[in-house]
Order: C-alpha cells, then sequence, then structure tokens
C-alpha cells in the first residue's frame, strides 16, 4: 500500500500541503531522509519509529465477526509527522506531531474518533521493543510484532483485542522499498497480513465478544506521492484459501497500479502496474464501492462490496475506509481505504 | 424630445430645491436608519462569536490541584494515557511592547476543544502555531499576529510558547473536553490529588444575549418596514406634485411611456444617490451607537470587543435596495394613476375608501391567525409584520373616525372648521401619520418588551441569587462546613442530569430553608407546593420543561427513581435545559453519592464571612458574593437596553421628519383653504398657530391609534417569538409611565416639524394670500 494513510499528519507539517497531491503527501521534501533500493527493511531495527523521515505510520484493520455471524471491522491508526526535519535543539529529535484514528464498521453503523497529540510529552509516541504504539489510551503493543494487544475508544464505542501472527512479516516491493508512481516516488512499506484476532467490541450496549482476521501495515516516507497523484484506492483482501492480497491504485495524470500477491506459506509475488485489472463499478457521486479486481496472471478474478457504503472517516481530512466482502474466483474478506474522492455529502 | 423633457424635469426641481432636498433627505434618512441598525445587528453579531469563542474556556468543567498548585505535564499525561480527554491551559501577564499589558492565555491546539484556538484549524497552518495571536487593536511585533477572534485585552499562544514567555513548567488547569470516550474513568480516580471545579455561580447569561439579538433583528425588520413607508411618503408626495407637470408635457405630444421611462430613471438616479448618501450616514450612525453596543457586550462576557465598524457588503448593498427599490415601487403607483387618468386632470383626491379599511382588517385577522396557529420563529415574526402593515392601512380610517367622534366636543366656528379641516386633510398627511404610527408603535412594543424584559430579569436575579456568599466546593464541600459557624447557613446545591419526558434536565435538591418559599415565586402552583416537595413525591418543574414536555401541575411524571406530581413551575431565564426541584432525600435517592458542586450560604455578613473562608484556606476565586454579582448582571442589561432606546429615538426622528416633509410638500396646497380664514379677518399669525394645532391633533390621534398596535407587538414578542425561539415566556410589565412619554416624544417629533412650515406661512405676504384668493374666485 501506500502514501495512503498518512492523510492529515502532513497537513501539520506543510502549510503548502493542500496544493500537491493528496492531504499534501506530493510536498516537496527537501532535509528528509529518502527511501533507498540499496538499503532494505531490517528486522527488528525498522519496527522501530523512523523520525529523520517525513511521515509514517501503524495501521491495523480487521475484518471481524460477532459471535451471531454479524459481520464488523475496526480501524486502528497512528500517523506521525514531523514538524521539520531538523532536531529543535541540539541532540533533540526533529519535532513531531501525532494523530490517531479509529473506527468501527457494521453494515448499519460506522463511528469514528480521531486524537491529536505534540511529540516530546508522552502522550502519543512508538517504540522497537516492546513493539508498541500509542495516543492517549488508545494503544497496540506487544513483545514482538507477532503477538499484539489492540485497543481505542470513542464517544460511542470501545474495543479491545489479542491479535496473534500465523505467519511471517511481508516485505513489499524490493526488499520494503515501495514505489509509488513512474517519476521514482517510494516509501518503505512492511505487513503482517496473518492475524488471528479476538477480543471484544462495545458499542454502548456493553462489550460483545469479536473474532476474525486482522491485517498490520507500517510504512514511512518523506515524499510518497507524485504532484499529480491526488487519491488511491488500496485494498487488502484474506483469501478463503489462506492466500493475502494487497493492491492498490494511484490515480493521477496516469494511474499506477501496485500490489503483493503472499501465499499461504508467506511467500511473497510482487505485482506490477500490468498484473493488476481494477474497475470500479458506477457509482454517484462519492467513492465507488464495488469493485471488479483481476489478476489474469494468477486466475484471480473477484467483485468486492463494502460491508457499509457509508464508511466515511468524518475526520479533519476525510476519505472513505470501511470492511469489504468479495467473491468470485475466490472469496474472503477484507478492507477497502479510498481518498481524494469528493464526499457527495 | 428626451433633451426637451429632462429640461422640464430639471427646471422642476431647480425651481422646487426644498422638494428635492426633501427627497433626498427621506430617501437617505430611511436608508441611514436601515443600514445602522444592520450595521450595528452585523458588528454585534461577530463581536458575540468572537466574545463567545473566548468565554469557552471558563465555561467547561476544569481540573485544577486541590492544593492549588500548578498542574505537570506528567499529570496532563497519566490522565491522557488513562483516557480521559484534558486540554491544558496556562495564562499570566504579558507584555507585548513596554507599557501593554495583555492576558496571555496557553492552548495546547492539538487537544483544545474547537473554537478555543483563534483559527478554525490549526493544523491547517501549523507556522502559525509558533506566533502569539493578538487582539486587532495591538500593533504585532515579530513572533506575533493580529487575530480578529482575540478579544481586546487578551493574547492566545501555544501552550509551550505560553510557557516560555510566563516563565512557567506546568499548567494552570486542564479543560474536561467533551465528549469523553465511552467507560471514560473518573479523573479524580486516576489522579486523586485533581478536584473537578465549576463556575462560582451559574448565572451564565448567554441564552438571554441569544434573546437580545434576535430583538435586535426583529428591530431590523421594523425599521425596514418604516423605511419603506418614508421613502414612499416622500416619493408619493413629489411623484403628486408634478402630476401637473406630466399633464403639461403629455399635452404637448410626448407619450406617456416616454415620461413614465424618464421619470423611473431619473427617480432611480435620484434614488441611488440619496441611498448612497444614507448609507454613510447609516455607517455615521453606527459608528456613533457603536461604542454602545461594544459596552454591552463588553458587560455581558467581561471581555471588551473591538468597536470598530467593517462596512459590510451585505448591509450596504442592502441599504441601496431599500432606497432603490423602495423608490421605484412607491412611483409605480402614482406613474400608473397618472396613465390611466385624462391627460389633463385635476389632481385625484385619494379618499380613505373600502378598499384599505378591508386590506387592514384582513393583515390584522392574518396576524391574530398566525400568532395564535403559527407556532414557529417565522410565524410570529410574519405576524408582526402583518399586524404593522395592516395597521399602517387603517391608520386613514382611524384617523377619521376619531375626529368624526371629537366633533361634538369643538367650541365655537374657529375651533370646528379646525378639526373638520384636519379631518379633510387627513388623505395628505396620511402618509406621514402612518409613518408616525408604525415608528410609534415599533417604539411602544419594543420598548415595553425591553422594560418586561429588564424588571423580569431583576426578579430572576434575585431569585437564583437570594444568598449572600457562593461558594465552589470541588471536594463537595467538606472544608467549607469546617469553617461556618452557626450564623450561617449553608444550602447545598446538588444536581443529577437525567432525560426527563423525552427533555434532557437537571434535578436539582432544595433544602428545607425559607429561602426557597420566600424567594422563589411560582408561576403557577399549589399553595402547599413546597410542603409537598419537601415530603418527597412531589416536583416543581421550570417553564422551558413545562412548554416543551406539555406537562403542568397536577400531571405526574416520571423520575428515575419513579413517578412524581407536578405542582408548581417557577420562572428560569436563560436556562436551555429542562429543571425539576426535588427534596434532598429524593436526590439521595436518584443519584447516589451526588455532591453539591456549590454552597450558597445565608449570612448577615457576607464580607466577614468571604474574608473569613479565604483565611480557612478557600481559594479566594472560588467565593462570589452577591452584591457584586447582582450589580455586574444589572449593568449589563442596563447597558443593553441604552443601545435600543438609542434606535427608539432615530426612528422618531425620522418619522418627524416624515412630517415635515408632507408639510413642507403640502404647503402651497394649504394656502387657497386658509385664504378665506385670512380674508374674514384671522392673522397670519393665528393661521400658523391653526395650523399647528392641526398638526398636533394629528399626531397626538396618531399616538392613540398607535398604543394599541404597540401593546400588540409587544404581546407577539413576550408571548409568540420569545417563546418559539427561547422556550419561555417573558411576563407583560404595563408601564403607562412610559408609554405617555413616548406618545408625547411621537407628538413633539410631529410639531417640532410643523415648525419651520407655519413660520414660514406666519411670515408669508399678504400679497400672496389675496392672489391665492383671487386666484380661486
Amino acid at each position: 500500500m501506500i502514501n495512503r494513510r498518512a492523510l492529515i499528519l502532513s497537513a501539520l507539517a506543510a502549510s503548502q500541503a493542500r496544493a500537491q497531491g493528496f492531504a499534501g503527501l506530493g510536498t516537496e521534501s527537501a532535509g528528509y531522509a529518502m527511501p533507498d533500493p540499496a538499503r532494505p527493511i531490517r528486522f527488528p531495527q525498522d519496527h522501530a519509529p523512523h523520525p529523520r523521515y517525513r511521515i509514517e505510520w501503524w495501521y491495523l484493520t480487521a475484518p471481524l465477526s460477532f459471535e451471531d455471524g454479524t459481520e464488523l471491522g475496526i480501524q486502528w491508526t497512528l500517523f506521525r509527522s514531523a514538524l521539520s526535519p531538523e532536531p529543535a535543539g541540539p541532540g533533540g529529535a526533529p519535532p513531531q506531531a501525532w494523530l490517531g484514528h479509529a473506527a468501527v464498521t457494521t453494515a448499519d453503523l460506522h463511528v469514528v474518533s480521531e486524537r491529536y497529540a505534540r511529540g516530546g510529552t508522552g502522550q502519543a509516541g512508538a517504540t522497537a521493543a516492546p513493539f508498541a504504539a500509542w495516543i492517549d489510551e488508545w494503544q497496540m503493543q506487544g513483545a514482538t510484532p507477532a503477538d499484539l494487544t489492540l485497543s481505542a475508544a470513542g464517544p460511542d464505542f470501545r474495543y479491545s483485542l489479542r491479535l496473534r501472527a500465523q505467519g511471517p512479516l511481508i516485505r513489499h516491493g524490493q526488499g520494503g522499498y515501495s514505489v509509488k508512481s513512474q517519476a521514482g516516488q517510494a516509501s518503505y512499506y512492511y505487513s503482517q497480513p496473518f492475524y488471528d484476532a479476538a477480543g471484544t467490541v462495545d458499542l454502548g450496549d456493553g462489550p460483545r465478544a469479536v473474532s476474525g482476521a486482522g491485517w498490520l501495515d507500517r510504512e514511512w516516507s518523506s515524499q510518497p506521492l507524485a504532484e499529480d497523484q491526488s487519491g488511491w484506492d488500496w485494498f487488502s483482501l484474506n483469501l478463503d484459501d489462506g492466500r493475502r492480497l494487497m493492491a492498490f491504485r494511484l490515480r493521477g495524470a496516469q494511474d499506477y497500479k501496485s500490489g503483493t500477491l503472499i501465499g499461504a506459506d508467506g511467500k511473497a509475488v510482487p505485482l506490477g502496474d500490468g498484473d493488476i485489472l481494477l474497475d470500479p463499478a458506477a457509482r454517484e457521486g462519492g467513492p465507488p464501492t464495488r469493485w471488479r479486481l483481476r489478476l489474469p496472471g494468477h486466475d484471480l478474478d473477484v467483485t468486492i462490496t463494502a460491508l457499509n457504503p457509508d464508511a466515511y472517516m468524518a475526520t479533519r481530512i476525510p476519505y472513505w475506509e470501511g470492511p469489504v466482502a468479495f467473491e468470485g474466483t475466490a472469496h474472503g474478506r477484507g478492507y477497502l481505504e479510498m481518498t481524494g474522492y469528493t464526499n457527495p455529502r | 424630445m428626451i433633451r426637451a423633457v429632462l429640461g422640464v424635469f430639471w427646471s422642476h426641481w431647480r425651481r422646487n430645491r426644498v422638494q428635492l432636498a426633501t427627497l433626498v433627505l427621506g430617501i437617505a434618512l430611511a436608508t441611514a436608519l436601515w443600514t445602522g441598525v444592520q450595521a450595528i445587528n452585523a458588528e454585534a453579531r461577530a463581536g458575540l462569536e468572537a466574545a463567545a469563542r473566548s468565554a469557552i474556556a471558563a465555561e467547561m468543567p476544569r481540573l485544577e490541584r486541590r492544593d492549588g498548585g500548578e498542574i505537570t505535564v506528567e499529570d496532563f499525561v497519566a490522565l491522557r494515557r488513562a483516557g480521559v480527554l484534558v486540554a491544558p491551559v496556562l495564562s499570566g501577564p504579558f507584555q507585548p511592547r513596554p507599557g501593554t499589558t495583555l492576558t496571555l492565555t496557553g492552548i495546547d491546539p492539538l487537544t483544545a476543544p474547537a473554537g478555543l484556538w483563534p483559527q478554525a484549524d490549526a493544523t491547517a497552518d501549523p507556522a502559525a502555531a509558533s506566533r502569539i495571536f493578538l487582539p486587532p487593536d495591538v500593533a504585532a511585533g515579530p513572533g506575533q499576529a493580529n487575530h480578529p477572534a482575540v478579544p481586546e485585552g487578551q493574547a492566545i499562544a501555544d501552550i509551550g510558547i505560553a510557557q516560555r514567555e510566563l516563565g512557567r513548567d506546568g499548567f494552570d488547569a486542564l479543560i474536561l473536553t467533551p465528549p469523553q470516550p465511552l467507560g471514560a474513568p473518573d479523573p479524580q480516580a486516576v489522579l486523586p490529588g485533581l478536584v473537578q471545579v465549576a463556575a462560582a455561580a451559574d448565572t451564565d447569561p448567554a441564552d438571554l444575549t441569544q434573546s437580545f439579538r434576535l430583538n435586535l433583528t426583529a428591530f431590523g425588520a421594523l425599521c425596514f418596514i418604516v423605511g419603506l413607508f418614508i421613502v414612499r411618503a416622500t416619493v408619493g408626495l413629489a411623484m403628486a406634485q408634478r402630476r401637473r407637470t406630466v399633464g403639461v408635457l403629455r399635452a404637448l405630444g410626448v407619450p406617456l411611456r416616454l415620461v413614465g421611462a424618464l421619470m423611473l430613471a431619473e427617480l432611480a438616479l435620484i434614488a441611488a444617490c440619496a441611498g448612497l448618501l444614507g448609507v454613510v450616514l447609516g455607517y455615521l450612525l453606527a459608528t456613533a451607537l457603536m461604542p454602545g453596543v461594544s459596552l454591552t457586550l463588553d458587560g455581558i462576557y467581561g471581555a471588551r470587543i473591538g468597536s470598530a465598524v467593517a462596512l459590510r457588503p451585505v448591509w450596504w448593498l442592502g441599504g441601496l435596495a431599500i432606497a432603490v427599490l423602495g423608490t421605484l415601487a412607491s412611483a409605480a403607483g402614482p406613474l400608473l394613476r397618472t396613465a390611466r387618468g385624462p391627460v389633463i386632470a385635476a389632481p385625484a383626491r385619494a379618499r380613505p375608501g373600502w378598499l384599505p379599511v378591508a386590506a387592514g382588517l384582513a393583515l390584522l385577522a392574518l396576524s391574530a391567525a398566525l400568532a395564535v396557529l403559527g407556532g414557529s420563529l417565522t410565524a410570529g415574526f410574519a405576524a408582526m409584520a402583518a399586524l404593522l402593515l395592516g395597521a399602517a392601512a387603517l391608520t386613514p380610517s382611524g384617523l377619521s373616525l376619531l375626529l368624526r367622534a371629537a366633533a361634538p366636543l369643538a367650541r365655537g366656528p374657529v375651533a370646528q372648521w379646525t378639526l373638520a379641516e384636519t379631518r379633510a386633510q387627513i388623505p395628505q398627511m396620511s402618509l406621514a401619520m402612518t409613518a408616525l404610527l408604525m415608528a410609534l408603535s415599533a417604539n411602544i412594543g419594543v420598548g415595553t418588551m425591553v422594560d418586561s424584559f429588564r424588571r423580569s430579569f431583576s426578579d430572576f436575579i434575585d431569585q437564583r441569587l437570594a444568598a449572600e456568599l457562593y461558594v465552589a466546593t470541588p471536594d463537595g464541600g467538606a472544608a467549607l462546613s469546617a469553617l461556618l459557624g452557626d450564623d450561617a447557613r449553608p444550602l447545598p446545591i446538588t444536581w443529577a442530569d437525567a432525560e426527563i419526558a423525552g427533555q434532557p434536565s437537571e434535578i436539582y435538591a432544595v433544602v428545607d430553608d425559607p429561602t426557597y418559599r420566600e424567594d422563589w415565586p411560582l408561576l403557577t402552583g399549589a399553595p402547599d407546593a413546597w410542603d409537598r416537595l419537601y415530603a418527597g413525591r412531589a416536583t416543581i418543574i421550570n417553564e422551558q420543561l413545562h412548554y416543551r414536555s406539555g406537562l403542568g401541575p397536577g400531571d405526574m411524571v416520571t423520575l428515575p427513581d419513579g413517578p412524581a406530581e407536578i405542582v408548581g413551575i417557577i420562572a428560569d431565564y436563560g436556562n436551555p435545559l429542562g429543571k425539576l426541584l426535588v427534596s434532598q432525600p429524593r436526590l439521595d435517592r436518584i443519584a447516589p453519592g451526588a455532591v453539591p458542586a456549590r454552597i450558597a450560604i445565608r449570612t448577615d455578613r457576607p464580607q466577614a464571612l468571604r474574608d473569613d473562608l479565604i483565611a480557612g484556606g478557600i481559594p479566594a476565586d472560588r467565593i462570589a458574593l452577591q452584591a457584586e454579582l447582582k450589580s455586574v448582571s444589572l449593568r449589563i442589561f442596563e447597558r443593553t437596553f441604552a443601545v435600543t432606546a438609542a434606535l427608539n429615538t432615530l426612528t422618531l426622528a425620522v418619522a418627524g421628519f416624515a412630517v415635515l416633509t408632507s408639510l413642507l410638500t403640502i404647503a402651497d396646497s394649504r394656502l387657497p383653504r386658509l385664504a378665506p380664514l385670512w380674508s374674514m379677518g384671522l392673522d397670519r399669525r393665528h393661521l400658523a398657530r391653526l395650523e399647528l394645532v392641526r398638526v398636533t391633533l394629528s399626531a397626538a390621534l396618531t399616538a392613540m391609534l398607535a398604543l394599541p398596535v404597540g401593546l400588540a407587538l409587544c404581546w407577539l414578542l413576550l408571548t409568540v417569538v420569545n417563546v418559539e425561539a427561547f422556550g419561555w415566556r417573558l411576563p407583560f410589565r404595563a408601564d403607562p409611565g412610559a408609554w405617555l412619554l413616548l406618545m408625547g416624544l411621537g407628538c413633539l417629533a410631529a410639531v417640532l416639524a410643523a415648525l419651520w412650515p407655519a413660520w414660514r406661512l406666519s411670515r408669508i405676504s399678504p400679497r400672496a394670500l389675496s392672489e391665492v384668493q383671487s386666484l380661486d374666485q
């Protein structure tokens, strides 16, 4: 996936942001560290935050079900944005701002909460060991990314999950160097797509047990979007046969598609622009909540439908994010994120 | 031909300069009145918004350290990490440059509740977060920026910058920002050293100031109607005077269409110029009145707003539109009449026929129907407009009726002639008298409303602030109780939030104390209401809950612990919520463990007790003296009403000008009516006196008609508009003295307007009178 998620934070970082790309992600990045294809992602070092890069995020999505089978999904996101490439004082770290988004989506409900924090106080932050990311009481934590607890709450919801990885970490692109445009914009990007998730979700009527799958994305960069790119459509799909698929399309003067097909054994196959066919269904106004996705080289042809078409994130920079289900040559559930569309409401 | 016609028009104005001046001045004054009120209204609104923004921090519940010390960054982080949403605030004196001291408030724009930070979106311009925001009237130096949302005397900065400027490491308080997350913990359980602090006394007049704004809007609408009327009066007379010219032009072969088009174009040009003049006058007027408005808001929020008046397109364009559209609409009628009439005709004398009477009665019926059946704020305003227009349509007939009724009172031929002549001249005077009626009735209506408002508020303050001392008790009052002797009676103020009859409400406990029985009068209720309340099974509710739920005395209402009978209703001006009073034991059942957030204290020595409490360790800013609160609250409203009074005076002045215009424009046509009296031996001074008497009589009768109209307007404002807008009814308070004064002022305005024409008459050459007489024969 992409630059997606950097959304708002980058707006904190640059006043001229909105002029370029979505949420300023195409903004100039002078002074910040840049991803280098010669330097692949290394574990466990790269579990730590990367303050010399302009933006970074910890992103967890989980398509879940209540015990009666009712489907839902939860989202947990922490964004970090450097306010300057230079340390505030001698020996200090570059000043940071943090932003959290959390949401619970059912077929007829979509509740969202948003938190802000400045760096340096402990109100928000992240560490590599233990593997932790937090803002206020929202928290993702475990000794390693293989076993996490996750919690968040808003005025009308509260959830708490345990996530246990059933497979390896996946580096996207070239050892984690993930290209985002024809012009060569790139980010570092790795995922843990193999979580079993279980816990409770409270929608104001008491905690109820839930279970399902989970998907963690970690990504950092300094200028992940080309200036002409206005938004993206990003998919994470859990196939019933145990495979996982990550695919995205960046919309710009010329669309740019990329992805990773992950075998049940964790073997990752990078997908290039020509490997992915992606067609939105007819839509009225807002983002398309029905899609056809094909991987001709892998005999995959699925129709993807949003659980709740109204899953707009009513956050300061709005976007659409929610659980989906798909059928066709494969079945399963996943998450969809769409940015840079006009919200019809 | 066009040039020739324009030449004729021009020569008319050159020969009748006074007429041109009155036309221009009339339009300009009407425009000025409208734009002035609009300007004040718009600025008051903008100022209220700025002031309201700065008031948010003070209105929100805060956490402070029990020992009064600084809150640390670690305390803040501990609460946030526990799931309590708080935002730090810090304030202290700050000198942007030598000789200027502001109160600098530090805010964390990332966690502060929406509206506290001056910019709408703190994240849109992060570079701004490193600046100190100053009010517009303080010159900004390096690292500083002016922002209109910063109230005078204040400065706002990021909390980190405020800490640096004030030399502080911690915070004064943490604001609890709503809404808290689901299942958020009790902050005191997270950090035992903190206490939750509410304001010392709950006299927030925010909802009352909303009412003030609404009344200003209503007044602006009345001014619009009065303004249009004055334009109509001026233009109608100007058209009538030129009817002969039009006749001559048409007789000479100029097509009516061309004459009409040129007259409309000419009037539009005059109206645009006069309107522009009016906008400038309105601006000057607003600037002159603005310090008053500023002062009003100053009192309301304790924060001064700027007194500058910005020239907003909305109101100056609106003013121009009034001038031009009002003029053209007023000219259309006379033009049409001219078009339908024969080429040369004697000036038609409009008589109060059946049509205006029928229209007036229909409008009054519509007004009554809207008031009774309307059920919305719009219907309330429409009812007011219909009432005013209906009354205007009926004014000439009403005057005629009154004069006919007065006829038997006249003794002697001169008196009888004066009375008859007054009646005969009603058509000529009707527009001016209607304008006077509208101005007077608007003044009586708004004045009575304002007076009712003030007296009700004063009573309300007596009720709300019955105790001599109020103390905020974040600890539930334990520390305070230990300090109180036998000579002080504490009245704990404890409440619980609940939804009652579908309305968000507060349930208050009242202890059995004479204070409530004596100082809290019931609007309606059983004589033994308080006894039954203290017995535990009954409740007294506020007027808001009564109107919204439809529940009244005798009805049962379901409280969280079971049913209770409503035994009375109390007034509770300015409270947006429903309120129920129950006995202390009953509230303990409804909300076990609820402790008083404030304690009212009855004492004979408030000042001394206050000093004792401070000496005993209660922070001074948690104690409020009733006497100080009362005087502050009442002063706020005295100022509010001063502005309304200034606007009233202005309306009367404009109506007076309409009378002057009418008299001047009909002065020439008066001579043939007066010449016979002169030839019968009445000297010119006597004639001038008779003219004054005639105008005074018309004005006095108009004032008599204006009284019921004004009272009806007031009734609409108090019982329809206010109830629709705010859910409470203001009791009507009659003030005959004020009404007489206003009626007297209306007559005075008319008499002053008549003085100059009368003086001209007294100095007119006898030859002019004799010529008129000979022409007449």
